[in-house]
């Protein structure tokens, strides 16, 4: 897991850096446990019973075990995406679908593979594959992605972000 | 989504360390997305239980057969209680 | 056949592009640090952004901000007061799944898409952000049907693929996450 040091003095990555193809560094999360779980679902305050209560996962739903939330991968792949851009880029945009469940004991790695690079209006935009892969390399989150990153000797990426034209 | 009961014997399960190893991962309770082995107990006369939810029996019996079993019987379950909660099955 | 099977009715499709009521989704006090310290702990975000004043107002954001689509879980909060949401899930039905289904009364909410297909599977979710919100900041959502579509599967089974689409505003109006939430009604 990444440190609050780490993303304090975390170096721009340059649209001029990134290949086409390129994976992304990953971010690990786990092994999750349904305190993880239990914590999510306090926070969030959603009181689903499938999140944290196994015997109603396993015996009304005929779930495997509790679930991980997909309301909790909704906001890890945007966190992922923001750690990339750090501290001058914006991660704009991500779309996913939900695939396979998340229990406790499963490890995530979040991921990310550059498909494409394009400029508009002065932006780099990258484009790419992301996802959320559990053990034994089961995909639970595929999707894609474009965040903007900042040109050697550009502008400034524009806070608050406004999409450049033709993107 | 039935779910069943297998009472039987398996070589090396009633030391618990190689139970934990056959066990602990998820990739080896959740054989696919539909087939999980939700409890397995081994008794202290060696004999082991084992809860399975699938589509279909075929689906356990192909785990037992994998993981080395001596079964004995294969039941499906029709209601339970677990801790006060009670759970009609079938 | 399969086009006489097609669930998508005239009734239906007129839903594309109903627009729900613009609601506060923020408690009444804004976007406050104690419940950012429990959301970011929960998606263990260490990022100094979201709670270390000095670092953060030397960066781009000049001060404190929240996490990217953190506006979109504010509005499930039970505020002070209120009736116990969960002892009411169980008053009603004793074998709640504790949440006690979407409630269709809810300020905000989108008319009912009159269907008989009632089984919800979550199709896939689009984010984009544009503004991350800050301490103080209240939050506004507005919700609407952005499209809806249906189809017969290669097995006869009638679906409708419905997206709803949710703006997230501050008080100024300024536009701060997009959600699009695709659900598949069998």
């Amino acid at each position: 897991m990444v440190t609050a040091d780490e993303l304090r003095n975390k170096a721009q990555v340059y649209f001029d850096d990134i290949e086409v193809g390129q994976d992304m560094p990953p971010l690990v999360i786990g092994p999750l446990t349904t305190t993880h779980l239990f914590r999510w679902s306090a926070a969030i305050e959603n009181w689903h019973r499938i999140h944290y209560d196994q015997n109603f996962a396993i015996y009304h739903d005929g779930l495997p075990n509790v679930l991980g939330q997909g309301s909790w991968k909704q906001s890890i792949l945007p966190r992922y995406l923001k750690d990339i851009c750090l501290p001058d880029g914006w991660a704009w945009k991500v779309q996913f679908q939900h695939r396979a469940m998340i229990v406790p004991g499963d490890t995530i790695t979040v991921w990310a593979k550059v498909t494409g690079k394009r400029k508009a209006d002065g932006l780099g935009l990258i484009d790419m594959d992301v996802g959320m892969r559990l053990q034994p390399d089961v995909e639970s989150c595929p999707g894609t992605a474009t965040i903007v990153l900042p040109i050697r000797g550009g502008k400034a990426i524009p806070y608050p972000f406004v999409a450049p034209q033709g993107a | 989504m039935g779910r069943w009961i297998a009472i039987g014997k398996v070589p090396g399960w009633d030391d618990l360390a190689k139970f934990t190893d056959d066990l602990k991962a998820t990739a080896k309770w959740r054989v696919d997305p539909r087939t999980t082995i939700t409890s397995v107990i081994a008794l202290t006369d060696g004999r082991m239980l084992a809860e399975c939810h699938a589509n279909q029996q075929a689906d356990f019996d192909a785990w037992l057969k994998q993981k080395g079993w001596q079964v004995e019987s294969v039941t499906p379950v029709k209601h339970l209680a677990r801790t006060g909660e009670i759970w009609k099955v079938s | 056949m399969s086009e006489a099977k097609n669930p998508l009715t005239a009734e239906i499709k007129k839903l594309i592009g109903v627009t729900g009521e613009k609601i506060e989704a923020s408690p009444p006090w804004g976007i406050e640090r104690e419940g950012l310290r429990i959301f970011t702990n929960a998606i263990m975000d260490p990022d100094p952004r979201y709670w270390d004043d000095e670092f953060a107002k030397k960066t781009r954001f000049r001060g404190i901000v929240a996490p990217p689509i953190y506006c979109s879980y504010i509005a499930r909060k039970t505020l002070a007061g209120e009736p116990d949401p969960i002892s009411r899930a169980f008053r009603e039905n004793p074998n709640s799944d504790g949440i006690g289904g979407v409630r269709e009364d809810m300020p905000g909410a989108l008319p009912p898409i009159p269907t008989p297909l009632k089984r919800i599977l979550n199709a896939g979710n689009e984010i984009e952000v544009y503004k991350y919100p800050t301490l103080g900041d209240h939050i506004f959502s507005q919700a609407r049907y952005s499209d809806i579509q249906g189809r017969v599967t290669k097995d006869g089974t009638p679906m409708l693929v419905v997206t709803t689409e949710t703006t997230y505003t501050d008080q100024n109006g300024a536009v701060l996450c997009i959600l699009r939430q695709s659900g598949i009604r069998r």
